[in-house]
């Protein structure tokens, strides 16, 4: 689990333009979704894949918790994998060597080790599944998740998984500039170094999202429940 | 100008995937464009509005010098600017500020006013494109037509600057990199508000979505691209 460490002045920036920490005092739970962002094998498994973040399993036990929590509270829990293919044409030409890009959409196929959700995730017969071909699941041609979410009637999502700063802060970008209310879970996503996902924290509390932990969302969750 | 300050193994962890630390090592200018990111009034004029990044000033000749650089290697160079438009920003920038600030950043960025323009300083030809944008990504879907131009114009690769290195700059490369284009963002010639946000930015695209670069570097693939 990544440490939170904000640096104080950016908290002071954001108090001192709306005059609170926080964005979301209630939210409407029938119109919200919680997204786990690729806690899949190929991230979670030591020693699996080149894809592998240290440490990811320290924020399972939140996810599970928060996932738990929102199928109780009506909330929609959808999972998102991430599958690598040579069609994202600037990745696969650029950003890897022909070894590693090859054994990274081998292991990220549908149906691979590497694709499934990790076993210790708790993942529900309820639950919505999202396979996604680009970082952001918002990007067009990514995935069908925005036309899923419009059709749930889902203007909420609570962001968690991995990395933070990769696939996660690109989802909430793009959510946050599509219409989404978006919250952002900070010990319930995992990145490769503190520095990194402190990084997403910041960029999310100023621009993009509401910053929050699984404690603050439980009771942002108990809070909405009942009757203003 | 932002202390430029990446940490060796995230340029380490690049090179582990890749096999070298530059994605790109030849672009093709007839390909190119230099996307410069919102230096209009607003951001870049001291004393106008709360918008502005005073770091800004410091990138001013390196955008200009790239815009040349480009012209006369063939590229195009497009301009956007940034509105926030008032449904938009009302509902989903309701509780990121006071009501008075988010009036304010309407009324900053509103088509034809002082703000809203890019600033003088900047060398802006006749030929180029310049586009408003309704979001912080100029990619996102529904927020400008700057894809439809470059693609028009046979652009596939992008030599992003402008302002700011981690809100609109940063989103409008990860659309980018999710839409096939190929990224070199600029590290001496964007500006954000403090060094630390602008080197997470560098961080986060130099490992999946795209090349960073000095301003003196990209001139220097341009000038190179014949050879």
């Amino acid at each position: 689990m990544h440490p939170i460490g904000i640096p104080s002045k950016y908290v002071d920036w954001v108090v001192a333009r709306r005059g609170r920490r926080h964005i979301f005092e209630r939210i409407d739970l029938d119109r919200t979704a919680l997204l786990v962002i690729d806690m899949q094998n190929g991230f979670l498994i030591p020693g699996f894949s080149p894809l592998e973040v240290p440490g990811l399993a320290g924020i399972v036990p939140n996810i599970n918790r928060l996932a738990r929590r929102c199928r109780e509270s009506g909330v929609l829990v959808v999972w998102t994998q991430q599958t690598y293919t040579e069609e994202w044409r600037s990745w696969a030409r650029n950003f890897a060597t022909p070894e590693m890009r090859d054994r990274i959409i081998a292991e990220t196929a549908p149906g691979a080790r590497g694709f499934a959700i990790h076993e210790s995730l708790d993942v529900d017969g309820s639950d919505m599944h999202i396979v996604k071909r680009r970082s952001s699941a918002f990007t067009p041609g990514a995935s069908d998740l925005h036309e899923r979410l419009q059709a749930s009637g889902r203007d909420t999502l609570i962001i968690t998984g991995t990395l933070t700063n990769v696939c996660c802060e690109a989802t909430a970008r793009d959510a946050m500039l599509m219409n989404y209310n978006t919250l952002f879970v900070a010990d319930a996503n995992g990145a490769r170094s503190d520095e990194e996902h402190t990084a997403t924290l910041v960029n999310m509390m100023q621009f993009f999202a509401d910053v929050v932990t699984t404690e603050e969302v439980e009771r942002l969750i108990a809070t909405s429940a009942n009757p203003a | 100008m932002h202390k430029i300050d990446i940490p060796q193994e995230i340029i380490d962890a690049c090179i582990r995937f890749r096999g070298r630390r530059y994605a790109f090592e030849h672009i093709d200018p007839g390909q190119t464009a230099l996307v410069v990111i919102d230096m209009q009034n607003s951001w870049v004029q001291p004393d106008f509005s709360p918008l502005h990044i005073p770091e800004t000033r410091a990138i001013i000749p390196n955008i200009n010098a790239l815009a040349a650089a480009v012209r006369e290697a063939g590229g195009v160079v497009a301009w956007t600017r940034s509105t926030f438009p008032e449904g938009w920003t009302a509902r989903s920038y309701e509780r990121f500020g006071s009501p008075v600030w988010r009036d304010r950043i309407v009324a900053d960025t509103v088509p034809g006013s002082h703000g809203h323009r890019i600033a003088g300083e900047m060398s802006v030809h006749a030929d180029d494109i310049v586009v408003d944008k309704n979001r912080p990504s100029a990619f996102v879907q529904g927020s400008s037509t700057l894809e439809a131009e470059l693609r028009a114009r046979g652009r596939d690769t992008l030599v992003i600057t402008g302002t700011l290195t981690n809100a609109c700059c940063e989103s409008s490369a990860r659309d980018a990199a999710a839409l096939g284009f190929l990224n070199i963002m600029v590290s001496d010639a964007m500006a954000t508000r403090t060094d630390v946000e602008h080197n997470a930015t560098l961080v986060n695209v130099m490992q999946l979505v795209a090349d960073v670069r000095t301003t003196e570097e990209v001139i220097a693939l341009l000038r190179n691209a014949g050879d």
